[in-house]
């Protein structure tokens, strides 16, 4: 059974227009929890997106850096080679299938995302390099850091989807949310039950398979 | 075992049971040997089984890991990956079947995340599946072996990552008859698969029909745990689980036992051959032992029997020096022995040990040997004279030695000694040739000459005398018995006639048969009143005129008739029973006087009576029963009734004459009496023997020794009474001598009581 828990805290009234929005996210064991992705989709009006944002997915020591990143709709993401190896980049997720064969450095063309979903990157040659990037239909997003907080300045207050996503978390959330004007918007969520990292359960299965002789 | 099977041979029974003990003891070490090896080679056959059992499961993971990996491989592959993201299901049905194709998989399935099938070579979804994909869904590759439609598959789940999980790719490998083969080249086991559900089914294996039909019938019946090898049907079986769930399979390794046992049934013969071997030379050991202790056994056995039969001069042959050599020796050492002390026993029994004459039971068989051939000869029963004196004047060992001299000197008459025979203390029987006793007066010569010269004994010189009792056979008797009883009479006679040599006559030994009788039946005659008293009158010739009588004893045998009181008073004093008739005489004497007063009676005392203590007042009872007075009974002893205890004789004679009872001495001068003894006795009567009396008429010597006889008595101042007067001349001599009564025949015989009376009747008042 997946819970969870939303506990709103009103601190005090800002009279200024914009509201500021403080997200704090923490894990099982209550630990602040980084790589959870916050996005505002207002639900009046669609943000124009017609613009195409840049953002980028370097690959380092066989990683991807960062390893979660959250992009608007349209946004290009380029997929640099900071190694002195071949990647071979690609996705089978729904929103976005690609496939960057092996290359060296920046390739040519920087990958569009143009649909929103949870896009899993991987590398054909490195079974274990992973990451995911979020597309959202918003310009109000954030990924949190080490410290599990994600901040939205200067948010223009009404009423708003908040979308929390999160690799370990399967599930995507949504929930209505108002921000009024002068009110900073303040939430501290826990993500719980996380499912184990990918990384950690190849780990464990190899483990196990020593075990099963 | 019963009493028809004992075994009667030493040998036999010593033979059995030393085979007995033999097979025993190898056919046990044979069965124990022969338990330990099997159960040696079964426990290693176990052994082997349960590492065979190993080597299996090690070989099916070997084959499982072999298969994980190649499934991973696969799931790997970019391609895959991409067809399986397709989401197309008949595109990722056809990848599957290529690239199961690739790795030789029989079944091949996709399942999403969800763990639904999108894609599967079979036709149907199997249950089997759905918990292994499950799992997969949780873990990383795994196999399984699962049956799938009846068939055992090693089944491997793999996920899928594209690079995180997009399904789970499960591929499964067939377990068919060519891996068991395999295995079964590799563990040298046979090989069965079998799924155990609620009925055993065999999956795929090495076995043939009728072996698979065993297995799943031993299986259905219940069989042993995992891991522990049994044995079913010649065939030593391990079971090992191959899976559990849902479907239980389990692999049923076995090995023949008739594989295993091979090597142990080479070792089981070459056991039984050495067993057996060893059992008859055991055997043959046993029966050369066993001869060689019952052999010498028999030969001892059949040594003893010699002697039971009284042969001891064989000796035992066994020649061997060991135990049985000696127990040999001994045997002989034993017969030769018991032959010496035979003899010795022999002659003890034979002959008298202190003079070496044969002892008085041969006689009996040497007489009986001389009486069988018919010849005629004699025995001389010859006693030493006062033999008793001289021993006790000497000593008994003196006196032994005058028997062994007497003894030497017999045998020189008798020519050898093996004819001398001891018989008792001083006499011995000689068995004499007929010429020796034909003449007596020569045999009696040299009987004396014999003893002329005194016997040396010690520094002593003995003189001594014998005296003979001789009988001739068959003259006096042709029974050893009865001639050693006249002989013994013939001594007798020696002995009373004073003389060297007296030879049996015939009619002693009727006499001494009727002493014997006498003997026997004196005490009965008394009670049944066969003795009768009877009178002689005495007549007295000087006043006053007494009435008298003297009682005299007759026995009237019922048988015998008139019995001679010579025949009986001696026998009767000599055995003591006189002391009953006197006291009976008495008794009826007084009985009389009680009845004829004025009448006084003599009765005789023989000196027996003098010795009974109780005698006089006996006497002087029956006087005061009867009434009669003392003086009327006269009591009549000889001079020689003093001779045995003269002391107390002469006591009673004193009391007698206290008590008023007149005495009398009988039969005077025919003892050996002193004048001294005649003196000290406290009589008061003589009688003058009839000796003296008979012929007292025409013998000048009798009226001399009469007369002077009278005349002491009147000195002494006894009066005196004649017996046996026959004739009117010895009245007158006796009258005119003044002797003052005589009786005998010429006055009256000794007649029974009516007839004295009468004659008392007829005669009173008359005197002469």
């Amino acid at each position: 059974m997946k819970r969870l828990w939303l506990v709103p805290v009103l601190l005090f009234v800002n009279l200024a227009w914009a509201v500021d929005v403080e997200v704090r996210f923490t894990d099982d064991r209550e630990q602040p929890l980084r790589d959870a992705v916050v996005a505002l989709v207002p639900e009046a009006g669609t943000v124009s997106t017609d613009e195409v944002a840049q953002a980028v997915m370097d690959q380092r020591d066989i990683r991807f850096v960062p390893h979660v990143i959250a992009v608007r709709r349209n946004t290009a993401v380029s997929f640099p080679n900071s190694d002195n190896i071949r990647h071979h980049v690609y996705s089978f997720s729904p929103p976005k299938r690609f496939e960057l064969r092996l290359y060296h450095g920046t390739p040519s063309e920087p990958v569009v995302f143009d649909q929103t979903g949870q896009v899993v990157i991987g590398c054909n040659i490195h079974d274990t390099m992973l990451a995911y990037i979020y597309v959202v239909d918003t310009d109000w997003f954030g990924v949190s850091g080490d410290d599990g907080r994600v901040e939205l300045a200067d948010v223009p207050p009404g009423n708003y989807q908040l979308e929390i996503y999160h690799p370990r978390y399967p599930e995507p959330y949504r929930e209505s949310v108002t921000l009024n004007a002068g009110q900073p918007f303040s939430q501290q969520i826990q993500l719980s039950p996380l499912e184990p990292g990918p990384r950690e359960r190849a780990a464990d299965s190899e483990l196990e398979r020593l075990f099963r002789r | 075992m019963g009493r028809r099977y004992r075994v009667k041979s030493y040998l036999v029974k010593l033979l059995l049971w030393m085979l007995a003990l033999v097979l025993l003891l190898e056919a046990s070490s044979y069965l124990t040997t022969r338990v330990a090896i099997r159960d040696a080679v079964t426990a290693n056959a176990r052994a082997e089984l349960a590492r065979g059992g190993e080597v299996f499961s090690r070989l099916m993971d070997a084959r499982a890991e072999q298969l994980a990996l190649s499934v991973t491989v696969l799931t790997d592959d970019f391609g895959f990956k991409e067809a399986v993201a397709s989401n197309d299901a008949p595109t990722i049905r056809s990848a599957l079947i290529n690239h199961a194709a690739r790795i030789q998989a029989d079944l091949a399935l996709v399942a999403d995340n969800q763990g639904v099938l999108v894609a599967s070579t079979l036709e149907a979804p199997s249950e089997a599946l759905d918990g292994i994909i499950a799992r997969g869904d949780a873990t990383g590759t795994r196999y399984d072996t699962v049956i799938i439609n009846q068939r055992p598959y090693q089944f491997v789940v793999s996920p899928v990552r594209a690079p995180v999980r997009i399904g789970t790719a499960g591929l499964g490998f067939e377990i068919e008859d060519s891996l068991s083969e395999s295995l079964k080249r590799l563990t040298g086991l046979e090989v069965a698969f079998v799924a155990t559900g609620d009925a055993p089914r065999y999956l795929s294996g090495t076995l043939d029909q009728d072996e698979r039909q065993a297995l799943l019938e031993h299986l259905a019946a219940g069989a042993p745990e995992f891991g522990e090898p049994f044995i079913n049907r010649e065939m030593m079986t391990l079971r090992v689980p191959i899976a559990a769930a849902p479907d239980s399979l389990e692999a049923v390794l076995q090995v023949p036992l008739a594989e295993v046992l091979a090597p142990y049934s080479a070792l089981d013969r070459q056991l039984l051959w050495i067993t057996l071997g060893f059992s008859l030379f055991a055997a043959l050991l046993a029966w050369l032992l066993a001869g060689t202790v019952t052999r010498p056994l028999r030969t001892l056995a059949a040594a003893a029997r010699r002697m039971a039969a009284g042969d001891y001069d064989t000796p035992v042959q066994i020649e061997s020096r060991d135990e049985m050599g000696q127990l040999a020796q001994g045997f002989t050492r034993m017969q030769r022995a018991i032959a010496e002390r035979e003899r010795e026993i022999t002659f003890r029994a034979q002959h008298d040990a202190l003079t070496g004459l044969y002892n008085r039971a041969q006689l009996t068989p040497l007489l009986e040997a001389e009486l069988a051939d018919a010849s005629t000869g004699g025995v001389l029963l010859v006693d030493i004279e006062n033999f008793t004196a001289l021993n006790d004047a000497l000593s008994p060992e003196m006196g032994d030695q005058i028997l062994v001299a007497v003894a030497q000197r017999l045998k020189a008459l008798a020519g050898t000694g093996e004819r001398v025979v001891r018989m008792g203390s001083d006499e011995f029987a000689l068995l004499l040739t007929a010429a020796d006793v034909d003449d007596e007066a020569a045999l009696a010569n040299r009987l004396r000459g014999l003893f002329l010269a005194p016997l040396a004994i010690g520094e002593l010189r003995v003189n001594v005398e014998v005296k003979a009792g001789l009988v001739h056979y068959p003259a006096d008797g042709q029974a050893p018995d009865a001639l050693l009883r006249r002989a013994n009479l013939a001594l007798q006679a020696a002995d009373a006639r004073r003389c060297p040599i007296c030879r049996y006559q015939s009619g002693w030994d009727e006499r001494h048969a009727r002493r014997l009788m006498v003997f026997r039946e004196f005490r009965e005659a008394l009670a049944d009143g066969q003795m009768q008293l009877y009178y002689q009158p005495k007549i007295s010739l000087a006043p006053p005129p007494i009435v008298a009588a003297e009682a005299l004893v007759r026995w009237i045998h019922p048988r015998e008739g008139f019995i001679n009181p010579d025949d009986f008073i001696g026998t009767a004093e000599s055995t003591g029973q006189i002391t009953l008739l006197t006291r009976w005489v008495i008794d009826e004497a007084v009985g009389l006087l009680a009845r004829v007063p004025a009448l006084h009676l003599s009765v005789n005392l023989s000196a027996m009576d003098l010795l009974e203590s109780d005698f006089v007042d006996d006497v002087r009872a029956t006087l005061a029963r009867h009434q009669v007075a003392p003086e009327r009974l006269t009591l009549e002893v000889t001079e020689s009734a003093l001779m045995v205890d003269p002391t107390q004789s002469l006591a009673t004679l004193h009391q007698l004459k206290a008590l008023g009872t007149p005495l009398s001495i009988d039969d005077f001068g025919t003892g050996f009496s002193s004048l001294s003894q005649l003196k000290k006795m406290p009589v008061s009567e003589l009688k003058i023997d009839k000796s003296f009396v008979l012929q007292l008429d025409s013998s000048d010597d009798d009226q001399r020794i009469v007369r002077s006889t009278i005349d002491l008595a009147h000195t002494l101042g006894l009066t005196t009474t004649a017996e046996g007067v026959e004739n009117a001349g010895a009245e007158a001599l006796l009258r005119q001598w003044g002797c003052e009564r005589v009786q005998g025949f010429y006055y009256a015989r000794p007649q029974p009581e009516a007839d004295f009376l009468q004659w008392l009747q007829d005669h009173s008042g008359q005197e002469k």
